[in-house]
């Protein structure tokens, strides 16, 4: 009896306030959405595709009828269609440093275009010779965790429009017998300043060099660990995909970064999705790219 | 634009200086007077009664053996002076709407003074603001925040009028020949009737001087329906054109487009830092202990420093000097003690307040169920109090002392418990989280008077506002005869600020025409900012233990950052009289900030200029230069405690504000007042969170105790703000029907560099129209009904419009993505709610009573509080949009007893 007076009074005061209801989506004009990320010595593809309302089911649909082409000083690149991987792309090779155009016309939504600039190559991102700090915990009901760390050095001039960087890291395992590679998990860059955004698969990193107060090089000390919940019998090796990304690649991948992390809290506006696509939404983007493998010490 | 403004403000000064210039000369008044053979005093007092003039003089300056006659219909005043004074030495001139007559080879008649206290007769309780003048004149002053008046005129015999709203008028002919020290008591009305509706030159002359500020006293905080029957003070500014709030009274005061942080919020002159308990409903002012409140939106007087926005002055009492008093009240939330009274009659008083939620029981047994249900155990508990003390003490006769001590806290706490079994293995879950804020502030306040002019205010007082928040959650695995493996994640945010200040003002009042304020203070603040992150990977893991909400051994774990700042504050500030249509407050406010190496030196000039049109309308243009050193950081832009408030520092400096407004005030009779207010408001070195980027996401509050809030400054981005808007309120302050009804008209963006790529957005809190409407009508019969309407059009928010599926560099596949084109690109729903209440008042042998019901959201308006995209859990790819609401329909009521 007194839960029903307690519940009663609660209802009068405050507790049985907060309500739900559905609201309808707001109307707004559907654009176009571009996708191409591009770099040096690959083909130029560029998805084109029209993105679906949030009540509907499925994500997209994409434009097989649209006319595309690029534009670099002197040359223009007219793309063709594949409709096997749905996007449309170019015989020849991105080169880099170059100043492209885009252009893409679709008889339902217009004209869409971007420009963009691929930056230089990233040579000179150096990264320590030796993991570190490699510390095994093995415990029979949890399986293994292992943690090391890795140095890297970047540098990053205040100003410099090309000094923004995408970095992933790969490790490669042996695990009962059998050798595989898969992300790592970054657990912490030794930094807590913003312009070293770790993105939210955990398993890369963005850094926006144009936010560097200091303007020196950046020294990273990635932690990251490794768990499986049965023995690991070693790790191998850690493989880098250094890139050195245009401005709008950084802005657009730190938005799409930021609006996941952030996805779910009612009590913060979602950051906005960063385009460079006049007419539409998307990424016309370029970057150049350095690959590279370290091994780990005995551990 | 600023120039066009100040153009524009300049065309319109000219056009009113002209205008004011035709106003009629008294001396152009055409009278009729036949006297034969009368002394010079008995013409003079003829002269007067027919020309409705004030004539000051002194008898032993006019001839003392000589008659005079004067026999004349219709002539001008002036005219008729010559002929009284043409075989005289003496000469007039104009004073205000007075005439005094002098000699002019003697030397100045020595002015005289008429200083002391406007007090309350039956509790000596000091009157701030009230009107004090002399009848016919314009001369005439207000008394200043602790009651003192000090007027200096020529002597002579003057009919002396004090008024202030809600009591009836003092009346007195007074001869002054030589300084007087007159403590003046009102008496309170005791019915509508009683109050007498003031109408005489001085009141005519002050149309418009204050229009730019709105001030209520204790009579008017009842005229609000109230939620759960908690009367709030704040809920009446909340309803003034300008200010807006969030969702049913969440999100604090937005005043003209700023951010909460730029008001200053103030308890008796000290800063709050956080006015609210339970997350913005309601304010820590107990109702009990103010005296008054006064918010102002332009025209800042150069006393207040540290704005951008609002300054909210409330001021508290003194308690009953002549009899104990007390009072007890209760709502459908908290219980309310006042005791007050006498220490030594007519010489000191104390007053004590205490207020506290009590529904805390009825929180725990529900929620101790509803867990329960889900087979958990613990509960939930949430409660909040304040208590004000206050004594204050006459020592001699120019001296009094005032100690007063301010405590406020709320405190939440959710712990629950859940075992389950898989098999052999039992799996323990324990949740807690803590949420702890409040404000203590302490004060010893010397008034003391120099001289019947110049009144000198000496405060030295501390404040400590503290926010913890700590979670911690602990998951344990046990099976059969081992040792069980713990896991467990510990959270802690903690913002303290400790202010110690030291100040003095001084009031200094020459003429009437003339009032000077100048003051200096010194603030020293310290900042400890705090966040704290444990699991059991972390070093030290197992060394702490968590008791009420705290790390027991914190200090061993991590060394909190402190920030130190000084702030000295120099200001000077003139009301003068220019004409008897222009007044004129001009003043320059001046501080300088230190911290961390890095100081700031900021000048903030302030000017308002009144032209009084006529008795009923006057014109008034202010100028405002605001600097303020401390931000509010947002991390939820709910105005919640875990806000966090920082110095300027070297890459971020100061906010600057300049705002210029311009205004109309106009009386239309019958009490009814109009007032219509623009302004324009340019914000600089705003503080907001860059995208994304707050203290307690993105992983980086865990993972062995990184402090974050060290590096604030690296997560910030500055930014500029622009508000605009023009204000309308009708308003009426005396007769059975009290109140107001108002409509604003505005618009208020944000541009950060970092933020929405740089692109300007509009401000959160951007409704561009609101109406407001406040009512009070008596029934008769000690009944009043109660009516308080909102509407205002809806706030923008962020919205996804479309979705698509991409990779991302580092993932193994295709991600879903959401596209939200540009921050707030969307509004919600208009928001609007009517709430009533009626108020029933009763006399009793033993004091009296007051009992209210009412009713809130009365048609049971649904409005937004935020609104949530939401998978369908059938088809996850396939969103919904969810609104929040808060507030349905709800009874309210309360009951009080004065004794």
């Amino acid at each position: 009896m007194k839960y029903w007076i307690y519940g009663l009074l609660l209802i009068f005061v405050f507790n049985a306030c907060e309500t739900n209801e559905e609201v309808a989506f707001p109307v707004e004009p559907k654009k176009l959405v571009i996708e191409s990320v591009f770099f040096t010595n690959d083909s130029f593809k560029v998805k084109v595709f029209l993105p679906k309302g949030l009540g509907e089911t499925g994500n997209y649909e994409y434009r097989n009828n649209c006319k595309v082409e690029i534009q670099s000083p002197g040359k223009t690149f007219n793309l063709n269609y594949d409709p096997n991987r749905n996007f449309y792309y170019s015989a020849s090779a991105v080169m880099k440093a170059t100043l492209y155009k885009l252009r893409v016309e679709d008889p339902d939504y217009g004209v869409l275009t971007s420009d963009e600039i691929i930056p230089i190559s990233p040579g000179d991102i150096t990264v320590s010779n030796q993991i570190s700090n490699v510390i095994r915990k093995d415990t029979t009901s949890k399986g293994v965790l292992i943690n090391y760390d890795v140095k890297l050095d970047i540098p990053v001039t205040n100003g410099i429009s090309s000094a923004f960087y995408n970095i992933t890291l790969k490790e490669k395992i042996k695990h009962n017998g059998v050798i595989t590679e898969r992300p790592v998990e970054i657990s912490s860059t030794g930094q807590s300043s913003s312009f070293v955004q770790v993105m939210y698969h955990k398993s890369g990193i963005l850094i926006d060099g144009k936010s560097n107060s200091n303007g020196s090089i950046l020294d990273l000390k990635l932690t990251c660990s490794t768990y499986e919940d049965s023995p690991i019998d070693s790790l191998i090796s850690v493989a880098f995909d250094l890139r050195n990304v245009s401005e709008n690649y950084y802005n657009y991948y730190n938005s799409v970064n930021q609006q996941i992390l952030q996805a779910g809290n009612p009590l913060e506006s979602p950051p906005p999705l960063f385009t460079n696509i006049k007419n539409g939404y998307g990424i016309f983007a370029g970057y150049t790219s350095n690959k590279l493998s370290i091994s780990f010490p005995k551990h | 634009m600023y120039k066009r403004i100040l153009q524009g403000s300049i065309l319109i000064l000219v056009f009113v200086l002209a205008f004011s210039c035709t106003a009629q000369n008294i001396l152009d008044k055409k009278i009729l007077i036949n006297v034969e053979n009368v002394s010079y005093k008995q013409a003079i007092k003829i002269i007067a009664e027919a020309s409705n003039v004030e004539f000051a003089y002194n008898d032993d300056a006019l001839p003392q053996n000589k008659t005079i006659t004067l026999q004349f219909s219709q002539i001008r005043l002036r005219h008729v002076l010559y002929y009284l004074l043409e075989d005289t030495p003496l000469s007039y001139r104009i004073i205000g709407d007075q005439i005094v007559i002098y000699r002019p080879d003697d030397p100045q008649p020595k002015k005289i003074t008429l200083s002391g206290y406007i007090l309350d007769s039956l509790s000596g309780e000091k009157i701030i603001g009230a009107n004090i003048y002399f009848v016919g004149t314009n001369l005439g002053t207000t008394t200043n925040l602790y009651g003192f008046y000090s007027l200096t005129v020529n002597p002579g015999e003057w009919a002396l009028n004090v008024s202030y709203l809600g009591y009836k008028k003092f009346q007195q002919r007074i001869s002054l020949d030589q300084d007087l020290r007159k403590n003046i008591f009102l008496s309170p009305a005791l019915d509508l009737d009683e109050v007498d509706v003031v109408a005489d030159n001085y009141y005519e002359h002050q149309v418009g001087v204050n229009a730019a500020r709105e001030s209520f006293v204790s009579r008017d905080f009842e005229m609000i329906p109230a939620v759960a029957g908690e009367s709030d003070i704040i809920k009446l500014t909340q309803n003034l054109p300008g200010v807006q709030s969030g969702t049913d009274g969440l999100g604090g005061l937005h005043v003209r487009g700023g951010d909460p942080g730029q008001n200053l919020v103030m308890l008796d002159g000290v800063k709050v830092y956080n006015p609210f308990h339970t997350a913005g409903f309601f304010s820590v002012y107990n109702p009990s202990v103010v005296k008054s409140i006064t918010l102002y939106k332009s025209a800042f007087p150069a006393r207040f420093s540290g704005l951008g926005s609002s300054v909210l002055d409330v001021r508290t009492k003194d308690g009953n000097n002549q009899v104990l008093k007390a009072e007890a009240g209760i709502s459908l939330l908290a219980l309310n003690l006042s005791l007050e009274g006498p220490i030594q009659k007519d010489k000191s008083s104390f007053i004590i307040t205490a207020r506290r939620t009590y529904i805390d029981p009825w929180v725990r047994a529900i929620t101790r169920y509803l867990n329960q249900r889900e087979n958990k155990k613990g509960y939930a508990d949430y409660y909040f109090f304040d208590i004000n003390a206050k004594a204050n003490f006459n020592i001699g006769k120019n001296d009094k002392l005032y100690f007063s001590w301010y405590e406020g806290q709320d405190k939440f706490e959710d712990q629950s418990s859940k075992e389950s079994e898989f098999g052999l293995l039992t799996l323990t879950n324990n949740k807690d989280n803590y949420l702890k804020w409040g404000n203590d502030i302490g004060t010893v306040r010397w008034n003391h008077l120099v001289n019947n002019k110049l009144f000198a205010n000496t405060t030295l007082n501390y404040s400590n506002f503290v926010y913890n928040s700590l979670s911690f959650t602990e998951d344990i695995q046990k099976a059969p005869d081992q040792k069980p493996d713990k896991t467990f994640n510990l959270g802690l945010f903690r913002s303290k600020i400790q202010d110690i200040s030291l100040k003095t003002d001084f009031d200094f009042n020459p003429t009437p025409a003339q009032k000077f304020k100048a003051g200096f203070g010194i603030t020293y603040h310290r900042f400890q900012p705090l966040v704290f992150g444990l699991d059991e990977n972390s070093p030290h893991s197992s060394d702490f233990t968590i008791l009420n909400g705290e790390v027991n051994n914190l200090d061993t774990l991590i060394r909190g950052e402190n920030i130190d700042a000084i702030e000295t504050n120099i200001y000077i500030e003139d009301e003068i009289n220019l004409t008897d249509n222009i007044l004129l407050n001009l003043g320059l406010n001046t501080t300088f900030f230190g911290v961390q190496g890095t100081t700031y030196l900021t000048m903030q000039p302030r000017l308002n200029i009144n032209f009084i049109v006529n008795k009923n309308v006057s014109l008034y243009i202010a100028y405002d230069d605001l600097s303020q050193n401390l931000h509010l950081l947002s991390n939820a832009g709910f105005n919640l405690p875990n806000d966090l408030w920082i110095p300027a520092t070297s890459t971020i400096g100061p906010l600057k504000v300049i705002q210029t407004s311009l205004g109309v005030h106009s009386r239309l009779g019958k009490g009814f007042e109009l007032k219509i207010e623009g302004y324009y408001k340019q914000m600089e070195n705003l503080v907001s969170f860059e995208e994304g980027a707050s203290f307690i996401s993105n992983g980086n509050f865990l993972n062995g105790g990184l402090l974050d809030a060290r590096n604030w400054e690296d997560k910030i981005s500055k930014g500029e703000g622009n508000s605009k808007g023009i204000e309308f309120t009708l308003k009426r302050t005396t007769g059975n029907f009290r109140g107001w009804i108002a409509y604003t008209y505005a618009s208020s963006d944000r541009q950060f560099d970092k933020v929405n790529f740089g692109k300007i957005f509009p401000y959160r809190y951007d409704r561009k129209s609101t109406i407001n409407l406040v009512g009070s009508y008596n029934l008769g019969r000690n009944v009043e009904f109660l009516v308080n309407f909102y509407y205002g059009t809806g706030q923008p928010y962020s919205i996804a419009s479309s979705k698509y599926i991409t990779e991302i560099p580092g993932e193994t596949g295709p991600v879903e993505i959401l596209n939200w084109p540009a921050t707030n690109n969307s509004r919600l729903d208009p928001y609007h709610r009517l709430d009533l209440g009626v108020n029933f008042r009763s006399k009793r042998s033993w004091g009296s009573e007051l009992f209210y019901i009412g009713l809130i959201n009365v048609y049971d308006r649904r409005n937004t509080l935020y609104v949530q995209l939401v998978e369908n859990p059938d088809n996850p790819s396939e969103k919904k949009f969810v609104k929040t609401t808060l507030l349905p329909i709800l009874p309210s009521f309360s009951y009080k007893a004065n004794f």
